[in-house]
């Protein structure tokens, strides 16, 4: 990790301001940094990488394919005869694969119409590699002449002699190809090849030149969840039957993948007879998330100008302890309300009350209103109990936070600390590099100082409940459900930011639902879905029975909001909620949040909006 | 790099649409919606009597239904059936009024009435007042499955060239909804600096370039895209058509990827780009539905001479 060039380039000047691996381009490989399950993509072996919006797997998949191998390799030729696999990069393109639908042709047709396409498509990437091999390598491919010209007769191609003058001719069959979507005729389709044999022949043919034999190859597929469900089918036909010439490496959303039976509809996909399924989220989970995290801020850190080499995150996102934190939010004006009771109600327990932390005392005070009794009754129990008390504390001290300034103007709650960081991004490292970006950026804005010192934890929660408006906002634009999907991060927001400010008499840190078993999903169903895809909500096995079973999970709000909503980050207790209350919030999100709370024993009080929900004032307030 | 003003524009602008005739022995194509001024072409048939007016109604995706003996449904994905459609009008001049259309209808006639070169001209009416103020409030939840259908390719216009990030622009022709912005830009996904969005300037009313900015402040400020900002008459055709070349000529053999939020004149100019430079050029389009009611009354008619304008660009391209 040492000794990294410096990244000449724009498009990280400001190395936490881009997230995208589309955008970095080349730097993209500068700043890589290999997740712990990289090796298992490496087998040869069908994987399916499954992960949300900004974990990392176009990352992942553009390194394993052999122009981000080579960059990788910065560019030293000498290697690429080492490599003991070669991968092929397509990202499924929504505006290409919804121009194979259409009632102009039977079903079976269009099947038959997107395999010949992607015998195209996949041939096509087989070749130009076969190019830049020719090109870059000491020791160039050359594909043999009976190899080309077969190629081009099974795909109906202009006939080639040479790997170049086959490039061209599938260029030239796409085109004609083109031509034949923009004027549908079911009477009139154009020859097409026999699916995936094709691509058996030529990558076959490609081993066996001397300069591949041993090697494997890989067909990369990004996106797999902007395939229509059809073509899915076709895909993982391929995929099952992919023999032993090449393999594939998918990378798809959570529940992006919605058929898994090849064209056969008694043969499924199934892990791992079929493929290795490796879910990022998983992967990299505690720990390893914080070690993995800690490489990819460092690098990114390091390979830009003017950024301090060796950047301490964990000192510079200092975090607060529970006393300290309660501290900033006043506690100490709760102590002396509460010491005033005391010595009002019960003096004999005053000299106690004084030693005891402020936080510890507003626990001792949140119980007794919780359970409605005497104070002194709680210090009386405190003393015959110590260790159940303890555990208490344990139970209540992080809950008893978020009450200590409710309802009012300004921070309600602090977000900071590098481990906080960390369980906010919950696995997904785009978010916490916007985390990270974020407060480095309000700290050069507000303060002047300089990179490297710690940030305040006023900046720090500043920073994360922007992060969560931004990625709020955000959701309207990523499908075409995404106003649903706000409509119910706003609507459970605001539920459990109600439930986490009103704990008293109620288990505290509820912040996930799960479904009873037994009502259908209806509506909710695709509403579920597109909130998993685009992780507005996260699920974590409740009783696993299929990865497409919904009911089977708990779901939670991602923890990428809860500084914006202002609840805990922490997976704890939970809720049952219907689908229909799930559909409530999205329709009629008034009436839903206010029934919702009701059943979960918060009236009608008035509950004001922390500041930064204002702006969604009219939406809370009016019914449809 | 000629100034726009001196390129020639083949638009008449007729501030009283009545002044508008249309030429004897002519054919005129229109759809109606809710929109008022979609209703401009019933008023005609009572004064030009020799033209033939042809009304479209648009039914499922890939076809559209007319008033025409023989082809009361014509399908919009295959050449022929247009073409037999547009024969059944005659060799007239064919007047083609978008104003009451979906891109998804119009486009494939202005692709087959240019490749079979008849005369065309493009009718756009631009309307009195909008109801509503066009740009969403802040806080206000956009819903886009409300407003579109998804990505799909515009039938005839289909492409299959895959190009990488480096080998193509992405010049999104911006309208005041910034959400559809970003998903466009969610499913191109091209480089930041390559993004070259266009803004209608002058626009329909003096406010509503600043409206558009700021519908679409949000991404345009994650692409740092502003800086990259075409603007092209926002009821031109030829003026976004010569803005879409400069940027053709600042990165040549590149693909242009164009996507169609904004007005319908630049969605026709984008559209008759898209044919004289058909192999370099992709469409993506969200595929709107319309809302009803949108607008009311009528202000300018605005006829284009498409085919005058293509054919000796199409020469020069060739």
């Amino acid at each position: 990790m040492t000794n990294e060039p410096v990244i000449d380039d724009d498009a990280i000047t400001d190395p936490f301001g881009i997230y995208r691996a589309e955008w970095l381009k080349d730097a993209l490989f500068k700043v890589f940094t290999k997740p712990a399950y990289y090796p298992e993509l490496e087998t040869p072996r069908p994987c399916v990488l499954v992960g949300g919006r900004g974990t990392g797997k176009t990352t992942v998949l553009r390194c394993l394919s052999y122009d981000g191998k080579f960059e990788l390799e910065k560019h030293d030729s000498s290697t690429i005869s080492t490599w003991p696999y070669y991968g092929f990069y397509y990202r499924v393109n929504t505006n290409r694969v919804t121009a194979f639908r259409g009632e102009e042709l039977s079903d079976r047709q269009w099947q038959r119409v997107f395999a010949h396409y992607l015998n195209l498509v996949f041939c096509g990437q087989v070749v130009e590699f076969l190019n830049w091999h020719a090109e870059h390598a000491p020791v160039p491919a050359d594909l043999p002449a009976t190899v080309c010209r077969d190629t081009a007769d099974a795909l109906y191609l202009d006939p080639a002699s040479d790997q170049f003058e086959l490039l061209v001719s599938i260029n030239k069959g796409r085109r004609r190809f083109e031509a034949f979507l923009n004027n549908l005729d079911p009477a009139a389709l154009p020859p097409l090849s026999l699916q995936g044999q094709v691509i058996d022949d030529l990558c076959q043919a490609v081993l066996e030149l001397p300069q591949f034999t041993g090697k494997n190859l890989f067909f990369i597929v990004d996106e797999f969840e902007n395939l229509l469900d059809y073509q899915q089918v076709i895909l993982n036909t391929l995929i099952k039957h992919c023999g032993s010439f090449y393999t594939f490496k998918v990378g798809v959303r959570d529940l992006g993948w919605r058929k898994r039976s090849t064209l056969n509809d008694n043969e499924q996909l199934v892990s791992p007879a079929d493929y290795e399924r490796i879910d990022i989220e998983q992967r990299l989970e505690g720990e390893q998330f914080v070690t993995f995290a800690t490489e990819v801020c460092n690098l990114r850190a390091q390979a830009t100008k003017g950024f301090p080499s060796g950047l301490d995150f964990p000192r510079i996102l200092p975090g607060l302890t529970a006393d300290e934190e309660a501290e900033l939010l006043g506690v100490q004006d709760h102590a002396g309300r509460i010491l005033k009771t005391v010595a009002d109600e019960c003096p004999g327990w005053l000299t106690e009350a004084k030693e005891m932390a402020p936080l510890d005392l507003s626990v001792v005070d949140f119980w007794a209103r919780s359970q409605q009794i005497p104070i002194a009754d709680v210090f009386e129990d405190r003393a015959r109990e110590p260790r159940s008390w303890d555990d208490r504390l344990g139970n209540y001290r992080f809950a008893v936070l978020f009450t200590l300034r409710r309802r009012r103007p300004g921070i309600r709650k602090y977000y900071a600390g590098w481990r906080t960081y960390t369980l906010m991004a919950g696995g997904n490292i785009r978010y916490l590099l916007e985390l990270v970006g974020q407060a480095l950026l309000l700290q050069r804005r507000n303060e002047g100082s300089s990179i490297g010192e710690p940030i305040r934890p006023e900046l720090q929660t500043l920073a994360a409940t922007q992060v969560g408006r931004k990625n709020l906002s955000e959701l309207e634009g990523l499908s075409v459900h995404g106003a649903q999907l706000t409509k119910l991060l706003l609507g459970l927001g605001r539920v459990f930011e109600v439930l986490a400010s009103e704990p008293e008499g109620h288990t505290p840190e509820v912040t996930q639902f799960s479904l009873p078993d037994d009502a259908p999903l209806g509506d909710a169903e695709q509403l579920l879905t597109a909130a998993v895809m685009h992780l507005a909500l996260v699920r974590s096995v409740a009783n696993k029975r299929m990865d497409l079973d919904l009911k089977g999970y708990d779901y939670s709000v991602h923890p990428i909001y809860s500084a914006f909503f202002v609840f805990s980050y922490r997976r704890k207790r939970k809720l049952k909620l219907t689908p229909n209350q799930l559909m409530a919030l999205v329709r009629e999100p008034k009436t839903g949040i206010r029934q919702i709370l009701r059943q979960n024993n918060r009236g009608e009080g008035d509950y004001p909006l922390p500041d930064q929900l204002r702006l969604f004032e009219g939406f809370y307030d009016a019914d449809r | 790099m000629t100034p726009i003003g001196e390129r020639p524009l083949f638009t008449r602008d007729y501030d009283d649409p009545a002044r508008f005739e249309p030429a004897p022995g002519s054919s005129y194509i229109y759809g109606v919606t809710s929109e008022p001024r979609s209703e401009f072409a019933l008023s005609l048939p009572r004064r030009f009597e020799s033209v033939n007016f042809v009304e479209i109604r648009e039914g499922e995706t890939g076809n559209f239904e007319t008033n025409v003996d023989g082809h009361e449904r014509v399908p919009t994905r295959r050449r022929a059936p247009l073409e037999e459609f547009l024969n059944a009008l005659g060799n007239g001049v064919v007047y083609l009024d978008i104003t009451g259309l979906g891109h998804a209808t119009w486009a494939p006639i202005v692709r087959i009435c240019i490749e079979t070169k008849r005369p065309l001209r493009v009718i756009y009416l631009e309307p009195d007042t909008y109801n509503e103020t066009p740009a969403p409030d802040a806080g206000h939840i956009f819903d886009l499955s409300e407003r579109i259908e998804g990505i799909a390719p515009i039938p005839l216009f289909a492409s299959l060239d895959d190009r990488v990030e480096d080998d193509f622009c992405f010049v999104p022709l911006l309208g005041f909804e910034g959400v559809r912005f970003s998903h466009m830009l969610n499913e191109v996904q091209p480089l930041a600096k390559k993004v070259y969005p266009v803004i209608g300037v002058p626009g329909f009313r003096p406010h509503y370039p600043l409206d558009a900015y700021l519908g679409n402040a949000t991404p345009l400020e994650k692409y740092k895209a502003a800086r990259n900002l075409r603007f092209a008459r926002s009821n031109c055709p030829f003026s976004l058509f010569y803005a879409l070349e400069d940027i053709r000529n600042r990165y040549p053999g590149q693909q242009i990827k164009v996507g169609l939020i904004g007005t319908k004149p630049h969605a026709l100019g984008a559209i008759l780009f898209a044919l004289a430079h058909h192999e370099e050029v992709e469409i993506v389009y969200d595929n709107v539905k319309r809302k009803v009611g949108r607008t009311t009354g009528t202000a300018r008619c605005l006829v284009y001479g498409v085919s005058d304008f293509l054919q000796p660009v199409s020469k020069a391209a060739a």
